[in-house]
C-alpha cells in the first residue's frame, strides 16, 4: 500500500532518514516524541514537501505520479491542518461531492449528527474534539482505501478517542484491503488498534515490530547493578539507569524468565518502551 | 477542479456583508455621476475579494490538508486564474448592465457605446491586478504579501518620478510624447492595454506555479 525506503530530509538542525511499509490489510503505527519526524514523513509520503533523497510509492506508483483517482482513494488527517476554518460543515459537503466520486454524504452526514457538530457553524468555531473527529469522518467517507493518519486523537479525551478509534475499526472491516498509517503520542491508544509499531527518534526508526511481539515478548527486567553485572545481556536491547538499579529492555522475555527466576520482569507497557528506547543506553 | 470553484464561492459567500456593504456604496456613488470610478471600483472591490479566497486557504495551516484532497498545485492555480478572471467577469457584465442602464435614463443624449466600452475595460483592471498579486499572494502569504505590494508601488512611483525628473532635466518633450500617445487611435490603445494585461496574466500565471510546485507545508 505505502512504502518508504530511505526516505531523507535535511533541515538545519533536523535529518530525516527512515523507511517504512504499510501492508494492504494493516494498521500501521507510528510513535515517537515530539519532533522525532512523525510529521514530516507523513507530509513527504503525501508530497507536501520534497524529500532529499530516497523513494516513496503509493499503490506501487512514485507519489509524485499519483493520478486524481489515486489521490481519491486516500484519506488524510494532519494534526495541524484541515479545511478552511471559514467554512462550515454544509459547505464541505458540496466541496467533497465536486472532489471526490465516492463521497458517502449520507453517511458523512449521518456520522456528523451522532458525533454533535453542528453543520451551520464554522469550524474555526469549534473545539479541538470536534475538529479532530471532523477531520476523521472527511478521511474516511469517500472511499479511500488507504488512511494517513497524523495524531488523529491529539487532544480528544478518552471517550471521544475511543469513539474516533471504533470508527477506525470500522472502516478496517469494510473491506480486508483497507490500510492505515496512523501516528500518535499517546501509545496505548495505538497498542490496541495497531498490527505493527514503528518507533522513531530523532529522524530515524530505531524500532520495528509486530504488536503482538511487542506485546508477548518485550519485557523490561527491573535489576540492581550486582544482577545486572551476572546478566546474560545478548537479548538485552538498552538499559536506563533507575534509583535501584537499572531498567532493561528485552525482547526476549521467556529467556530471562526461564534462566533468571529472580528477576524482577515486568510486562513493559509501550510508554515504558519508548522511554527506555530514547533514554536508554546500550550495554 | 469544480471542487476548488465550489470552496472558492462558499469561501467567498462568507463575505456577504461587505459585498452588501460595497455595492451600497457603488449605488450611492453611481447616483453622484461617477459611473466610471463605479464600476472600476467594483472591480478592484471583486479582485481583492478573489485574493482573500488565498488567505482563507492559507488560513491555520490549510494548504496543507488542501493539497492531500485529489487536486495538484498547478490546477490550484489554473482554478485561482480562471476563478478570479471568471467572477471579475460577472461582475462587470453585471456592473456595465446597471451604469448603463441607469445613466441612459438619466443622462440626455447619453453615449451608451462609450459608457460599455469604459465599463468593460474594468474587467482589464482586474485582470492587471489579478496578474500582479495572485503570485505575490502565494509566495508571500497575506501579510508579507500586502507589504511586498506595497513596497513594489513604492519602487514603481520612485521610478516614474526620477524617469520624469530625468526626462525634464535632458529636455526630453513628455508633452510631445503625449502628444502622440494621444494621437494614436483610440482602439489601437484598447488594443495594446489588452495585450499587454493578457501578456501579463500568461507571466503571471507561469510564475505563480513555479511558485506552487516549490513550495512546502
Amino acid at each position: 500500500m505505502l512504502k518508504i525506503e530511505n526516505l531523507q530530509k535535511n533541515y538545519d538542525r533536523f535529518h530525516l532518514d527512515c523507511s517504512l511499509e504499510v501492508m494492504p490489510g494493516c494498521i500501521t503505527g507510528l510513535i515517537g516524541q515530539n519532533g522525532a519526524g512523525k510529521s514530516t514523513t507523513f507530509k513527504a509520503a503525501l508530497g507536501l514537501i520534497s524529500a532529499d533523497g530516497g523513494i516513496i510509492r503509493i499503490f506501487g506508483k512514485d507519489v509524485r505520479d499519483l493520478s486524481k483517482k489515486d489521490k481519491e482513494k486516500i484519506g488524510v488527517v494532519l494534526s495541524d491542518s484541515g479545511f478552511s476554518g471559514y467554512l462550515s460543515i454544509k459547505d464541505i459537503v458540496p466541496i467533497m461531492e465536486n472532489m471526490y466520486d465516492e463521497f458517502e454524504k449520507a453517511y458523512f452526514l449521518e456520522q456528523c449528527e451522532h458525533f454533535g457538530l453542528p453543520v451551520d457553524k464554522k469550524i474555526k468555531e469549534f473545539s479541538t474534539g470536534m475538529k479532530a473527529k471532523l477531520k476523521t469522518l472527511t478521511a474516511i467517507t469517500h472511499g479511500a482505501t488507504l488512511l494517513i493518519l497524523d495524531e488523529p486523537t491529539a487532544g480528544l479525551d478518552v471517550v471521544a478517542r475511543d469513539e474516533l478509534l471504533q470508527l477506525l475499526r470500522e472502516y478496517m472491516e469494510k473491506d480486508e484491503q483497507n490500510s492505515i498509517l496512523i501516528s500518535s503520542h499517546i501509545s496505548t491508544d495505538l497498542e490496541g488498534l495497531c498490527d505493527d509499531l514503528y518507533m522513531i527518534h530523532e529522524g530515524h526508526m530505531i524500532l520495528h515490530e509486530d504488536t503482538d511481539v511487542l506485546l508477548s515478548d518485550y519485557a523490561v527486567l527491573k535489576v540492581r547493578e550486582d544482577q545486572l553485572a551476572r546478566l546474560d545481556k545478548q537479548y538485552i536491547l538498552k538499559a536506563k539507569k533507575e534509583a535501584f538499579g537499572y531498567s532493561c529492555l528485552t525482547n526476549q522475555k521467556q529467556f530471562y524468565m526461564d534462566n533468571y527466576p529472580e528477576l524482577t520482569i515486568e510486562k513493559g507497557s509501550i510508554d515504558e518502551l519508548i522511554m527506555i528506547m530514547i533514554r536508554g543506553m546500550e550495554l | 477542479m469544480k471542487g476548488l470553484f465550489v470552496k472558492d464561492l462558499k469561501l467567498m459567500s462568507g463575505q456577504k456583508k461587505s459585498v452588501f456593504l460595497v455595492f451600497l456604496i457603488a449605488c450611492m456613488l453611481m447616483a453622484t455621476n461617477s459611473a466610471m470610478f463605479v464600476g472600476n471600483y467594483l472591480m478592484i472591490f471583486c479582485s481583492m475579494l478573489v485574493i482573500s479566497t488565498i488567505s482563507y486557504d492559507e488560513f491555520d495551516n490549510g494548504n496543507a490538508f488542501l493539497f492531500t484532497l485529489p487536486i495538484s498545485r498547478k490546477q490550484y492555480v489554473r482554478e485561482k486564474y480562471i476563478f478570479g478572471l471568471g467572477v471579475c467577469m460577472v461582475v462587470c457584465f453585471i456592473t456595465t448592465l446597471v451604469i448603463v442602464g441607469y445613466q441612459s435614463v438619466v443622462v440626455e443624449h447619453y453615449n451608451w457605446v462609450e459608457g460599455i466600452i469604459s465599463s468593460v475595460s474594468g474587467i482589464f483592471v482586474s485582470g492587471f491586478l489579478l496578474s500582479f498579486m495572485i503570485p505575490l499572494q502565494l509566495k508571500f502569504g497575506s501579510e508579507k504579501g500586502r507589504q511586498v505590494l506595497i513596497g513594489i508601488s513604492g519602487i514603481i512611483g520612485v521610478i516614474c518620478f526620477v524617469a520624469v525628473g530625468t526626462a525634464k532635466k535632458f529636455d526630453i518633450a513628455i508633452d510631445e510624447l503625449s502628444n502622440w500617445l494621444d494621437a494614436i487611435h483610440p482602439g489601437a490603445v484598447a488594443a495594446g492595454f489588452v495585450g499587454v494585461v493578457l501578456v501579463m496574466i500568461v507571466i503571471s500565471y507561469l510564475i505563480s506555479v513555479r511558485v506552487m510546485e516549490k513550495k512546502e507545508f
